[in-house]
């Protein structure tokens, strides 16, 4: 990141030194566009508008430094004497700028030292092009070469190279026994019809090999389509596998940054066309391409100007469609955008059905898809239209050189200067050539849409990961102790969720998160999960740190139970099983009745292989739990994380997961989040977080005593449960 | 359920300092620092304003603006001239060339601050039709854009924009 303002020196003689950092600042408190300067020297921090200076402070009176995201733009401002003070208003681009600077300032207010700006965060641009360089990527998708991913396709390809290969001959030689027919065929004319020759046994012979063909090329024909498939299929599968390991290695900061049909649609439909690419395009091109050129030649031997002649045309026909491919290309991205806004929404309505059904809305979404299906087939057909109104001009171009053939190969015949064989041999060579020639045409569009379903697996499989493994991971043997060191983590630098987080938790130890919502107890678990990294400080685990375990070892030890709990489509064993796949059917029941499953289990018809339906829905939302805490027995974690674990459950099935919980808790450091705060009052320390920071700790009754934040949250509560309580009657 | 309350203009005199800052005197009340939050930021930009204070728990609203144009015109300015801040959108005035690259869609626009080349990732989520004709753009720093109104585009500008929406 570069910390040295463009407007520097309009403002450098008002410095008394050289600034050790300054950044630009492009609005005034009125949104008005304003040349601004925020610059930092040794000792000061100051601000200057349009070259005038409105701002001036010691560095030593600055506590902290704050930036805030608003709508369009974000402030900059510091704490003085416990107020906050805003300074200056940036555009967004300029706002991970002043974040990282005021990172910088509050390192050197802390150690006295300015340190160097890091360059992992903010804006970077193609050191190519100048181009910004979206997050969490170092491709510059505005150098890259689409054809640059179909080549990869065509190496993956080689994987399978004998079959491949052996499809690749199989189809040139059929192009070739092709090219034989018209030969033999005037030979018949030449040497038998036209000069009347009775020879009726060479004849014979000669129009035996005319039959033998088809023969031999069936036989070629079912080797190339079986090695074909082979291939295509190969390369699909392929394709899929790379693609889905890639997602399921992904951190939640990345999988959450498309939604689910757009993924679902690159893993899908995108495979499914690079296959067609293979099977069709990729290997015909070759072998149409090479035909085209064998024929040609052997049409030049024959007669190079009646070639020339007929070959006129086609060139007209390829620097128009180059031209006309630009705009089909722009058209089938539409096809291909409003297709996959049709297929989100299917995908949306069809996961909500619950929702539309109770909300009697079946019109309103079926108009909703039809608009969206519409709108998909609008753009197919204008598409298709165009695509058919050019390619007959481009068909019609072309049959210009059949005109010419006929026209001046007549009177060559007629001349006597070509013999009448020859011409029909002509002839078939030019139907011959048309052929691939207009399929040839025609490549361009199915590279494009090859090209871009490639660009978009590629995206994936290429796209950096943001929580990587370290070369040399730990597999650790966790024995359950964890500590934040000085903690830091943002989803965006610009907007800290935790900070200066430090605390120490012993093997076995229950752990209650308190504090407000949005407060970042769930993030606080997050990181102990590692599905994102800190932004500073470490938190580590028997001393090692997080980001030095690998991520297998890590979570196979971690063990989860969400207020929303996941089963997947399956049986009751399945789901269950899910946690440790070769656990015996003896360990799976006793997790069942520790985690008070068991009963419901068994009034089920088929017990634990009960069906039960795409993400469980046979099952209540305690029933669900129950199973979910059953997943997290068998694992036997040494580290048990529970988020709201018995939020929105009646309270006899709370008593019930309460008491399954009690057991699953024992000798495992756990970290509890509850909302209602009664239920983490047994916890070992409770973990207060108040706006990002931890405002105390200590056992339920020392922060009661304490009358501080935890004091107030919870008389908070029982003021609010006191007065349901006594309106509950009114009501009746 | 919680009712609103509309907050009497007579009795609110807010101030916005060189730094950007609002605050408001509110009857006997001095705050230094007060928010406005548009509650429909596209459909009703100067109607049904949030106020609120930045304070301990997070922040608490003191009431909802009926509409800005009631208020003396002083007042008036001093409003919108906070939320041209802190709305800043700069509108798009012309749109250049297009290309996609791997998913991510490079934009060459002119906006009232001149021209420049935007990235977008997702073009789904982060360019949208917010109302019937208006459709706004964020790009991969975070940059608001918006199009008021698409139809006052020319042609093959519209057309360039539609084949996202």
């Amino acid at each position: 990141m570069n910390f040295v303002s463009e407007g520097l020196a309009e403002i450098r003689p008002q410095l008394d030194a050289d600034p050790v950092y300054s950044l630009d600042f492009s609005l005034d408190g009125k949104g008005r566009p304003v040349r601004g300067v925020c610059a930092v020297t040794q000792t000061e921090l100051l601000l200057f508008r349009d070259g005038k200076k409105v701002f001036q402070a010691l560095l030593s009176e600055i506590e902290e430094y704050t930036t805030t995201q608003l709508v369009g733009s974000g402030t900059f401002g510091i704490i003085r004497g416990g107020k906050p003070e805003q300074l200056c208003i940036c555009t967004q681009s300029q706002l991970s700028s002043f974040a990282e600077l005021g990172k910088l300032l509050e390192y050197h207010h802390e150690t006295g030292i300015f340190p160097e700006a890091d360059h992992e965060e903010g804006v970077r641009n193609c050191p190519k092009c100048g181009s910004i360089l979206p997050e969490g990527t170092n491709i510059c998708f505005h150098c890259e070469k689409k054809g640059k991913f179909l080549w990869r396709v065509v190496k993956l390809s080689l994987r399978y190279k004998w079959a491949l290969l052996a499809a690749i001959l199989a189809t040139a030689t059929i192009q070739l026994l092709w090219i034989v027919y018209p030969w033999l065929q005037r030979i018949v004319i030449d040497d038998y019809i036209t000069p009347r020759n009775a020879d009726y046994k060479s004849l014979a012979l000669l129009l035996g090999g005319y039959l033998l063909f088809p023969l031999v090329m069936m036989g070629l024909e079912a080797l190339n389509e079986r090695c074909t498939s082979r291939v295509s299929f190969s390369v699909g599968r392929d394709l899929r596998d790379l693609l889905f390991t890639k997602i399921q290695e992904q951190s939640m900061k990345s999988i959450t940054k498309r939604p689910t049909g757009e993924q679902i649609k690159r893993i899908s439909s995108d495979t499914e066309k690079i296959q067609e690419f293979v099977s069709n395009h990729g290997k015909e091109a070759v072998v149409r391409i090479l035909s085209t050129i064998v024929i040609l030649c052997v049409m030049l031997s024959l007669n190079w100007k009646l070639t020339l002649l007929v070959l006129i045309p086609v060139p007209l026909a390829v620097v128009a469609t180059r031209v006309i491919f630009k705009y089909i290309h722009r058209k089938y991205s539409l096809v291909w955008n409003r297709f996959s806004q049709s297929e989100s929404r299917l995908h949306d309505i069809l996961s909500g059905i619950m929702v539309v059904k109770v909300y009697g809305s079946e019109k309103r979404e079926i108009k909703h898809y039809t608009g969206y299906s519409e709108r998909f087939a609008d753009s197919m057909f204008k598409a298709d239209k165009f695509w058919y109104l050019f390619f007959p001009i481009i068909g019609f171009v072309i049959m210009m050189g059949e005109y010419f053939y006929l026209y001046f190969g007549g009177q060559q015949v007629i001349a006597g200067n070509l013999t009448l064989g020859s011409l029909i041999q002509f002839s078939a060579y030019i139907g011959m050539i048309y052929g691939p020639l207009r399929w040839i045409i025609q490549l361009p569009r199915f590279i494009a849409e090859s090209g871009v379903s490639a660009a978009r697996i590629y995206e994936v499989i290429d796209e950096k990961e943001d929580v990587a493994d370290r070369p040399d991971p730990v597999d650790l043997q966790i024995k359950g102790a964890v500590s934040f060191e000085n903690v830091g983590f943002g989803y965006k630098v610009y907007k800290p969720v935790l900070k200066n987080i430090s605390f120490e938790v012993k093997p076995g130890e229950m752990i209650g998160i308190v504090g407000a919502s949005g407060v970042g107890k769930s993030t606080l678990i997050n990181l102990i999960m590692r599905l994102y990294d800190v932004s500073s400080g470490a938190i580590k685990i028997d001393g090692v740190d997080l980001r030095d375990i690998s991520q297998h070892s890590l979570r196979s030890q971690i063990g989860v139970v969400l207020q929303e709990t996941y089963l997947f489509e399956g049986t009751v064993l399945d789901n269950i099983l899910y946690a440790k796949p070769d656990a015996t059917m003896e360990e799976v029941v006793q997790a069942a009745k520790t985690a008070n499953a068991h009963d419901f289990i068994c009034k089920m018809p088929n017990a634990y292989q009960e069906y039960i339906g795409n993400k469980g829905y046979k099952l209540s939302g305690g029933e669900k739990q129950r199973i979910a805490i059953a997943r997290a027995i068998l694992r036997n974690p040494r580290i048990l994380i529970l988020d709201e674990a018995t939020a929105s459950l009646d309270t006899e099935t709370e008593k019930l997961i309460q008491e399954a919980l009690g057991r699953l808790i024992q000798n495992r450091t756990t970290f509890a989040i509850a909302h209602r705060l009664s239920t983490l009052q047994h916890a070992d320390r409770l973990v207060v977080l108040d706006k990002g920071r931890i405002a105390e700790i200590g056992t339920h009754l020392e922060l009661l005593r304490n009358k501080s934040v935890y004091y107030n949250l919870v008389m908070a509560q029982r003021q609010t449960s006191r007065l349901s309580r006594d309106q509950q009657p009114a009501a009746q | 359920m919680s009712s609103f309350t509309y907050l009497n203009p007579e009795e609110l005199a807010f101030s916005l300092s060189e730094n950007g800052i609002l605050s408001l005197d509110f009857g006997e009340k001095h705050y230094d620092s007060v928010q406005l939050t548009r509650l429909f930021p596209f459909e009703d930009p100067d109607g049904m304003l949030s106020v609120s204070v930045p304070g301990e728990d997070g922040s608490g609203e003191l009431g909802l603006i009926e509409r800005i144009d009631v208020f003396p015109v002083s007042q008036q300015q001093c409003l919108r001239d906070y939320l041209r801040y802190k709305y800043y959108i700069p509108n798009i005035q012309k749109v250049g060339k297009i290309e996609e690259k791997l998913g991510y869609v490079y934009m060459e626009i002119t906006t009232e601050l001149g021209k420049k080349t935007i990235c977008i990732a997702d073009v789904t989520s982060n360019l949208r039709l917010v109302r019937e004709k208006t459709v706004t753009i964020v790009d991969v720093q975070g940059n608001r854009y918006c199009v008021p109104d698409i139809d006052a585009l020319s042609r093959e500008n519209r057309q360039k924009i539609e084949l996202y929406i």
